[in-house]
């Protein structure tokens, strides 16, 4: 009898433990997060992820993370075969063709279902417009195109250093001037010396990445622009456009104080390496590359590319954001995407300088400034702090690849004319102007931002 | 008395039990119509429409096809032009290289197991891999080729990769560097060259020379002719380099034709138009490889026939 009553009451315990696991096991959301980024920043998003869940019992946060060469691809075969994550951060070249298949929940209308947020809290061009009052994405961070220098180089060749100040930037030709003076050969004479040998440099005053972040940031801060202002044609015949090409094939070809075109597919790790070997003095890219700059041995600064003889003009990018339709949780999608974007959740990320805020309270508000710009605190310069973070005081624009429809193909046409012009086989005029029909017939359009 | 039956012939097997014969050529006969005779199929029907990859592919008939041959992809005369010219320069210095160095191995009285060896390494490297170590060998201002060179007083002349003249030059070299497979092939022939065809060509009173073009290079022809038409082909089908050192350029110099395939399927997403284009490479190398073997097939001996 005692046998058979304990034996009910076990019968009974495990119904209901089963029951109850079972309940926990439906309210248990999954949530698939895709991303790309450098091992390090493969971490922090499991760590934000892993906060996440420890915040949240209820949501499973699953990280794919993908390396960038193969995102494309891999996300292509995803979503052909019905497998997208519910959140993923895209290319905008991606973007922009999947968004017109209506393949992205309108951020529009979740952000106005949150009383928690206003597009107003965030900074311009966050968002991806799809169409009036459709939002297909958000950015995921804010970058800028700036210099980088190696402080050291120029205390030993006893040049000042540059103005991170925009509203003090050098002339072009005082840049030019400088970059001379960076460049030295191996008998320890600079390129303005007349006993100076191209062929021996073992210093050069400046690189940059050859792709359309660092040329972009110089077309736009000369007043030029890839397409027309209305987008709807190819505008790099523009005098301003090809001046600014000609004159950073000048850099190479006629000053010898940029060293022979690697071409655009080269690393940035090359580009921090040569910075920090002092085989050049200064380079032209992102913000991210503070991240690199900062984790090793090199005492450097930020500052702001030389005036050109237009209005000062910030290039910053954007990638997107997005959830997709077919997600079963839009609403706990948001909440995640929202959390990922608040810099108080992953402050590494921001003053590590990898990535730059996309609420603007974290440029205004001087509190929150501090914690992720400070100088002394952070991994950020002082040369950062005093102008990138005012950046939306002047122009400023997305960078070609942010913000042209179908940028990859016309990318692929453009980059191969301007391979020969850093080669100096061609003249700029000559290789853009010769483009301009191909070009042309592939023009989309811009994306557009708000 | 006869204790079993005696064989009949090779076919009678075949006949007597033909559901056995297909169930144990079962898992080949499968694997290929599934994964490869399947996916050309399809496509083939790709090919002929408009596709993103993801949304319904679209009919277009032979719009594909047509827009590789009347200059609307400006891409396209500059693949094939990268693609010729990397396998017609590029196999026969392959070839005659790996050649070279099966010959100094197999010749070597001491040490030949360390050279092989030292030739063979750099094939068992990853391609991803030793493209990374030749580009920043190679890298025209930083590199450690041109910076050697530049220490010892010379002047480097060269961009390697970085100029529209020594790109495929310097690719056909990187290749060179792995051609340890070929070189065991060609080590492979040789060796099984009989050796009293050389003690006869001593007794005739021939060179060297002589042993080398009417012994060796006869005796070893099969191995020769698998191994040009495997490196044609391989030349032909190129990827790596352009993907990981190039993309393609400068100025398209090394846009490989593979290369320009990947980048229409997936940086373009025009996988329709990337159907085509690798539809166009498989009738042409279909056509190649056959006319190679023909013409290889009257010169390659076959010991014994």
């Amino acid at each position: 009898m005692k046998f058979t009553r304990m034996l009910s009451f076990l019968l009974v315990l495990c119904l209901f433990t089963g029951l109850a696991s079972a309940v926990a096991e439906e309210e248990k959301i999954t949530l698939r997060y895709a991303y790309w980024g450098s091992t390090y920043e493969n971490e922090a998003m499991q760590s934000i992820a892993a906060k996440y869940e420890e915040e949240n019992p209820n949501i499973d946060i699953e990280c794919i993370y993908i390396p960038n060469s193969d995102y494309t691809t891999k996300m292509t075969a995803m979503i052909a075969s019905g497998d997208e994550p519910d959140i993923a951060n895209l290319f905008p070249s991606d973007f922009i063709g999947w968004a017109e298949q209506g393949r992205f929940v309108n951020l529009y209308e979740m952000l106005e279902n949150d009383e928690r947020y206003s597009v107003d809290d965030f900074i311009p061009n966050c968002f991806f417009e799809t169409a009036d009052g459709v939002a297909g994405g958000r950015s995921i961070a804010n970058e800028l195109i700036q210099l980088y220098y190696n402080v050291d180089l120029f205390n030993e060749l006893g040049v000042d250093p540059l103005p991170a100040n925009p509203d003090e930037a050098l002339t072009w030709d005082e840049f030019v001037d400088v970059l001379c003076r960076l460049t030295v050969d191996a008998n320890g004479n600079n390129a303005l010396s007349e006993d100076f040998d191209p062929n021996q440099i073992v210093t050069y005053g400046f690189d940059f990445a050859k792709n359309n972040m660092t040329w972009g940031s110089f077309v736009y801060q000369n007043g030029g622009s890839i397409l027309t202002e209305d987008g709807s044609a190819y505008n790099m015949t523009d005098p301003k456009t090809v001046d600014a090409i000609q004159k950073l094939s000048d850099l190479i070809n006629v000053y010898h104080v940029t060293p022979d075109p690697l071409t655009s597919s080269t690393s940035n790790m090359s580009v921090t390496a040569a910075l920090q070997s002092k085989q050049v003095a200064v380079i032209c890219d992102g913000t991210w590359t503070n991240l690199d700059l900062s984790s090793i041995d090199i005492n450097y600064d930020v500052a702001c590319l030389p005036d050109m003889g237009s209005e000062h003009c910030f290039e910053t990018t954007a990638s997107a954001c997005v959830i997709f339709n077919s997600t079963e949780h839009p609403q706990e999608a948001w909440d995640f995407m929202m959390y990922l974007c608040d810099p108080a959740n992953a402050l590494d990320l921001y003053s590590s300088g990898l990535w730059m805020p996309i609420m603007q309270a974290w440029y205004d508000d001087a509190e929150l400034l501090a914690k992720w710009a400070d100088p002394e605190t952070t991994s950020h310069t002082a040369g950062f702090h005093d102008s990138a973070v005012n950046y939306t005081a002047y122009n400023y624009r997305l960078a070609p690849e942010s913000c042209v429809v179908d940028w990859a193909k016309l990318d692929a046409i453009i980059e191969s004319a301007l391979d020969s012009v850093w080669l100096g086989e061609a003249t700029a005029e000559d290789a853009l102007t010769e483009i301009a029909t191909p070009v042309n017939a592939l023009v989309k359009g811009f994306i557009t931002f708000k | 008395m006869k204790t079993h039956r005696q064989p009949e012939g090779k076919i009678s097997a075949a006949r007597e039990y033909p559901l056995a014969g297909w169930l144990f050529t079962a898992p080949a006969t499968l694997g290929f119509l599934l994964f490869t005779v399947g996916p050309m199929l399809i496509s083939l029907y790709y090919s002929f429409t408009s596709f993103d990859g993801i949304t319904q592919p679209v009919f277009v008939g032979l719009a594909n096809y047509r827009r590789l041959f009347d200059g609307s992809d400006i891409f396209f005369p500059k693949a094939v032009a990268a693609t010729a010219k990397y396998a017609l320069l590029g196999t026969p210095v392959y070839l005659l290289f790996s050649l070279a160095m099966a010959l100094l191995i197999h010749s070597m009285k001491r040490g030949r197991g360390f050279f092989r060896f030292s030739v063979f390494l750099p094939a068992v490297i990853p391609m991803i891999a030793s493209c990374l170590i030749w580009k920043w060998l190679c890298d025209p201002s930083l590199g450690v080729i041109n910076n050697t060179l530049k220490a010892m007083g010379i002047v480097p002349q060269t961009k390697w990769f970085y100029s529209v003249e020594s790109s495929l030059p310097t690719m056909v070299l990187m290749w060179m560097w792995g051609c340890g497979t070929t070189m065991i092939v060609f080590l492979a022939g040789l060796q099984d060259v009989p050796q009293e065809l050389y003690e006869a060509m001593d007794v005739d009173g021939g060179n060297s020379l002589h042993k080398l073009a009417f012994i060796t290079l006869p005796m070893i022809s099969p191995s020769t002719m698998f191994c040009g038409i495997v490196s044609f082909v391989t030349a032909i089908q190129c990827f790596v380099p352009a993907y990981s050192i190039t993309n393609g350029g400068p100025n398209n110099s090394t846009l490989f034709y593979i290369f320009y395939m990947y980048r229409e399927a997936f940086s373009f997403r025009n996988m329709g138009g990337a159907c085509a284009i690798a539809w166009v490479m498989f009738v042409v190398l279909l056509v190649l490889t056959q006319i190679l073997s023909r013409i290889c097939g009257k010169w390659v001996y076959y010991g014994g026939e």
